[in-house]
């Protein structure tokens, strides 16, 4: 930026010699820093972070600076040896991460070196990547207005002093009129009287409106007796602002990982906050709502995240239950995901999408019908049948086997008493 | 002129009514209730709240109780343990093809979106904390008590599901017992071993060893 503003040629070609000479050195940086960085991934990352956040061990921005390198060069190859020469720098980091023992890494000097530019070059490079960041969340950030009720009203009460105002000029017209043919000034009309004289005399038309609008009425009530206890589209805000778009569609992570008792269970299961810190342990910070919404879950569990220890004053996060089948229906996630092998998403829809999570499938008893009466048992390779169907007797055989397809409904799966009783 | 005022009547209940019914359209209402006493159950179901103090359903079990199947994990969770359990334990599966399959279709649940399909660490998380997820067939020296990737013994990785390792968390209160055997019987092909043959080898050199102490007792 500031290239341009240099006018003498001599500073010019000044500027330019430096920048050449920048480039050739950084470009031999460039290249300790790409080894540097392999280095880093497959000796330090699964414990340390680059950056100043602790993981297993501490994060390395720093280290370069703090420690001599040839102390630094001893500790990475054989730490453990360092603490019992009783060096003192080597016990307190020892006794400050938990005595966790850092194993022994097979790298030489100059590896060493190389990492160590790295985590330099890293933590130079960090602090525009994170205005950057920030940038990016708050575009997300904005959202569509709904048309508040107040605005309605408002448009409501200027028609309603439009209507006014034109019967009044209406009127002024009549006493106008009057007075110019010398007759009686007629009286006003109050708006009762206005309305009644005009259906009285277009009875056809608002007789005919009338039941138009009683059957739109009647239809919208009937309507809605069929949604009473039908909760499709329900999709409450949730204590946590957990995104489901963001850990089982971004981050690819298998529905079964967190519902792991829909396998074997009738609930398919909210997990407990404890599976939450199998990775939030360590990822304390989410792209969308930064450290606000994780830090809830470290509140539940009175958790903190810089010494990484748990306090006594734990309670339970408040979810909001979505799915709420009524008592008088049963129904077994295992039953469906493990034995007839549903996938998730055909009851659930692309919850892979879903920022807050939401009831898709309108869960009525018809909707339960319909599925088993088109869904084809999978025969394949499941012997059980083989010797029932064997002994049919020809009328059913003919009646259930001839299509080659069994359903569902084929096998009991719409008496009554399968999910009521 | 009694029966326009029915007429009357019966409009302003639907314009009422069809107001209660479209206020019913917020999302974050569940909506209208048919009958609670038969939507409510009495007995408990799972996350509904029943009003307890600190409002949980799921309440904790009596002291001293112990699930059904429980049993015990003598190994603790550091490096003596980690090294004891390397030693010991051994897979208690009889090992087929079948559990191997079973093993790889949880593996892709539980570890893969970390791990990586093929077990070479390049799972689906998309943070950086966790972009430098070692292989399984890796080779250098660097892991818990010296140990490559590779190296890691069935007893090893269990204790790895159980305690967790590094930024791994503990994995024992997701997977159940015998499934944590057959997604370590599927780690090892992952590290290029072929676990089916290895435990027959051992229960041929068990039964060896077995006879042979049985003979030097004997003597």
């Amino acid at each position: 930026m500031n290239l341009i503003s240099l006018r003498t040629p001599a500073k010019t070609l000044f500027t330019i010699l430096a920048v050449v000479v920048f480039s050739i050195v950084s470009s031999f940086d460039l290249q300790a820093q790409e080894d540097g960085e392999k280095l880093f991934k497959s000796y330090c990352a699964s414990c340390h972070s680059a950056g100043n956040n602790a993981l297993v061990g501490p994060g390395l921005a720093g280290v370069y600076d703090k420690y001599e390198r040839e102390w630094l060069y001893s500790w990475i190859k054989n730490s453990q040896a360092l603490i019992a020469s009783g060096d003192e720098q080597a016990v307190a980091v020892y006794e400050q991460y938990n005595k966790v023992l850092m194993p022994n890494q097979p790298v030489n000097n100059e590896q060493i070196d190389a990492i160590l530019t790295y985590i330099k070059e890293y933590n130079e490079a960090a602090p525009a990547a994170e205005v950057a960041s920030t940038d990016a969340a708050e575009v997300v950030e904005e959202g569509e207005a709904e048309t508040s009720p107040y605005f309605i009203a408002a448009i409501v009460i200027a028609l309603l002093m439009v209507v006014v105002i034109l019967r009044k000029v209406q009127h002024l017209m009549k006493v106008v009129e009057a007075r110019i043919k010398e007759e009686d000034i007629p009286e006003e009309l109050t708006l009762g009287q206005a309305i009644g004289r005009t259906i009285q005399s277009n009875k056809t038309i608002f007789a005919l409106m009338g039941i138009v609008v009683l059957c739109l009425f009647a239809k919208s009530g009937w309507d809605a007796a069929f949604g009473i206890g039908v909760y499709e589209g329900y999709e409450p805000e949730q204590p946590i602002k957990f995104s489901h778009e963001l850990h089982a569609g971004t981050n690819g992570i298998d529905c079964n990982y967190c519902h792991n008792s829909a396998s074997y269970s009738k609930s398919a299961g909210i997990p407990s906050a404890n599976l939450c810190m199998n990775c939030h342990t360590y990822i304390q910070e989410g792209p969308q709502y930064g450290k606000e919404e994780i830090s809830k879950i470290y509140a539940a569990l009175d958790f903190d995240p810089v010494t990484k220890t748990y306090g006594p004053n734990q309670k339970p996060i408040k979810w909001v239950k979505v799915h709420n089948l009524p008592d008088h229906a049963y129904f077994n996630h295992s039953q469906h995901v493990t034995v007839g092998k549903i996938a998730c998403q055909t009851c659930h829809g692309p919850v892979e999408t879903y920022t807050v999570g939401k009831q898709y499938a309108p869960l009525t008893m018809g909707w339960c019908i319909n599925c088993h009466r088109e869904t084809k048992v999978q025969m394949d390779g499941n012997g059980y049948y083989d010797e029932i169907h064997e002994r049919l007797p020809e009328s059913l055989k003919k009646q259930y086997l001839e299509d080659g397809t069994i359903t569902v409904s084929e096998l009991g799966g719409i008496e009554c008493a399968k999910c009521h009783y | 002129m009694n029966y326009k005022k029915n007429i009357l009547n019966l409009v302003s209940a639907l314009v009422l009514g069809s107001i209660v019914f479209v206020a019913c359209g917020d999302s974050q209402s569940p909506g209208v209730e048919y009958m609670p006493d038969m939507y409510r159950s009495p007995a408990m179901e799972v996350y509904v709240d029943y009003e307890f103090p600190d409002s949980a359903t799921s309440r904790k079990a009596p002291e001293n109780s112990i699930p059904i199947g429980y049993r015990p994990y003598p190994y603790t969770n550091d490096l003596e343990g980690f090294e004891l359990a390397g030693k010991d334990l051994r897979n208690p599966l009889q090992l087929t093809e079948r559990t191997i399959k079973e093993g790889k279709k949880l593996y892709e649940s539980f570890c893969a979106h970390c791990h990586g399909k093929k077990g070479l660490g390049k799972g689906s998380i998309q943070n950086a904390i966790y972009g430098a997820v070692p292989s399984y067939m890796d080779e250098t020296p660097n892991r818990r008590g010296n140990r490559s990737m590779r190296d890691l013994k069935e007893g090893h990785i269990y204790q790895a599901i159980m305690y967790g390792l590094n930024a791994m968390g503990p994995h024992s209160s997701l997977i159940r017992e015998q499934d944590r055997w057959k997604i370590v019987a599927y780690v090892q092909t992952l590290q290029g071993k072929d676990p089916i043959a290895m435990q027959q080898d051992k229960d041929a050199v068990k039964k060896d060893t077995a006879e042979e102490s049985i003979e030097s007792e004997t003597n």
